[in-house]
């Protein structure tokens, strides 16, 4: 069933609206019809006109997105907000680079993930946990998403250059440095790639485009009640 | 093939003697240990911990790294025992009861970073080229080559762990784990993968189907069975 305006014009044409009298100061993205009890965004469709469009339910924000990617976001949003916090910087720049890294948590066989338990930074340098037989040597292993985040944010055994400082420099810093500078994802993955995170060049655009998929996912669950 | 099989089957029982006791050297808290011509067990010694330990499917020449500078782990981030900030390679003869020879490296700059941690060596069947890696980025290693006739030192690819392969239909060749930008059709999205490679010396890759889904060492040991020869895998992280 396609998006229609059916209910809300009917009301307008009969000089009422959906909620009994139209207020133009109703926001944009109510998300429930109150008359028909269903999902339902409201739409200005002209100077001063505006109607409720009720979302069918095969387009709730929710059933358009990869469960793999819902469900990725549910598990570690939590985690997430609270290393951004720890390192100054977004939730969704935490969640869209591990979900770039790990694809979404492994969702492919040749993500690092799927040896290297909890690695989802991809991070070559020593976890918290004993690797499994298998796993690849020259990626750590960790005991959960957080201490993956944590030890990729926060260890300084590494070869970054940033700037003037060569060598021992924190991701959580250029990332900060960058976010609290006013860059958009992209350039502060750009950044960190370029620093030696990796040498992937276009790798500051993939990361920013994951980290728009999470945000929509986070806006989604919001919406519906499930992330707080 | 059978008849390399068989070969392959006698080197193994070669590499235990009498006494039943394995005398492939062997690497343990940074020391590295083999049995001397003399029968005596021995140390290698280079005034430092040792480590990434490779062993020719022979059994005749060894590689390995000592760490030359080092931090020690500072936790909870910190956590590699020790880091490796320095480090150089040696290469050892059977033949010459495994006295050590160290590998003069210049560093190595890549993407304008400059490098003296050299990982995982190991040497090609002819004993000609050297084969190492250099954790250039966090997320991907450099496999890069040198000559030991000539000292000339190369960049292949970027692998993560690799070994290079003696004998069988593929000798000389290298196969590699390596990262690799892969679509994920379901997802509409690209994500960095870590699939694995059949190199040659001058980088050309293959790409290997991994059907079974095998960690690499399994899928190596699947690979000389096939194909025939061996590949050994440093014994890694072991310093």
């Amino acid at each position: 069933m396609l998006v229609g305006i059916y209910h809300a014009i009917g009301s307008i044409l009969s000089g009422g609206s959906p909620n009994g009298g139209w207020d133009p100061n109703v926001p944009w993205d109510v998300p429930w019809d109150p008359d028909l009890g269903v999902p339902a965004v409201y739409v200005s469709v002209g100077e001063g006109v505006g109607v409720y469009v009720p979302v069918p339910e095969d387009q709730d924000c929710e059933k358009q997105l990869s469960p793999y990617e819902v469900d990725f976001v549910k598990q570690h949003y939590d985690d997430s907000v609270s290393l951004g916090s720890l390192a100054n910087i977004p939730d969704t720049w935490v969640l869209g680079w591990a979900a770039e890294e790990s694809d979404y948590g492994g969702h492919s066989k040749t993500a690092a993930i799927r040896r290297n338990p909890n690695n989802y930074f991809s991070w070559h340098g020593a976890g918290d946990a004993k690797c499994p037989p298998g796993a690849n040597h020259s990626l750590g292993c960790f005991s959960s998403f957080y201490s993956a985040g944590a030890i990729t944010l926060f260890s300084t055994f590494d070869n970054f250059h940033y700037g003037d400082l060569t060598a021992h420099v924190q991701t959580a810093f250029i990332l900060a440095d960058q976010f609290g500078n006013g860059a958009l994802p992209a350039q502060a993955f750009s950044a960190l790639e370029q620093a030696g995170y990796n040498s992937d060049s276009n790798y500051g655009n993939k990361v920013s485009d994951h980290i728009d998929v999470v945000a929509s996912i986070e806006k989604c669950l919001k919406s519906k009640g499930e992330l707080k | 093939m059978r008849l390399r099989a068989i070969l392959l089957a006698f080197l193994g029982l070669m590499a235990i003697n009498g006494y039943g006791q394995k005398t492939a050297p062997s690497l343990s808290g940074g020391i590295i240990r083999f049995i001397a011509k003399s029968g005596q067990e021995k140390e290698i010694q280079v005034g430092k911990a040792c480590g990434d330990l490779w062993v020719s499917p022979d059994e005749t020449v060894i590689a390995f790294i000592s760490i030359e500078k080092g931090s020690p782990p500072k936790p909870p981030y910190d956590l590699d025992n020790p880091f490796i900030e320095e480090s150089a390679i040696y290469v050892a003869k059977r033949s010459e009861d495994f006295r050590p020879v160290r590998v003069a490296l210049e560093p190595v700059i890549i993407d304008g970073r400059r490098s003296l941690v050299f990982r995982q060596p190991s040497l090609s069947p002819d004993l000609k080229i050297l084969y190492f890696s250099v954790p250039y980025t966090m997320t991907s290693w450099k496999l890069m080559s040198a000559s030991l006739q000539n000292g000339h030192v190369k960049s292949i690819s970027d692998a993560d762990d690799y070994c290079v392969i003696w004998g069988g239909t593929d000798s000389g060749d290298l196969l590699a784990v390596a990262r690799t930008n892969e679509y994920d059709p379901t997802l509409r999205g690209y994500y960095p993968g870590y699939p694995y490679f059949l190199m040659t010396n001058s980088g050309a890759k293959t790409r290997l189907e991994n059907k079974e889904d095998l960690p690499f060492d399994q899928f190596v040991d699947q690979w000389s069975r096939h194909r025939g020869g061996a590949c050994s895998l440093s014994d890694f992280g072991k310093h």
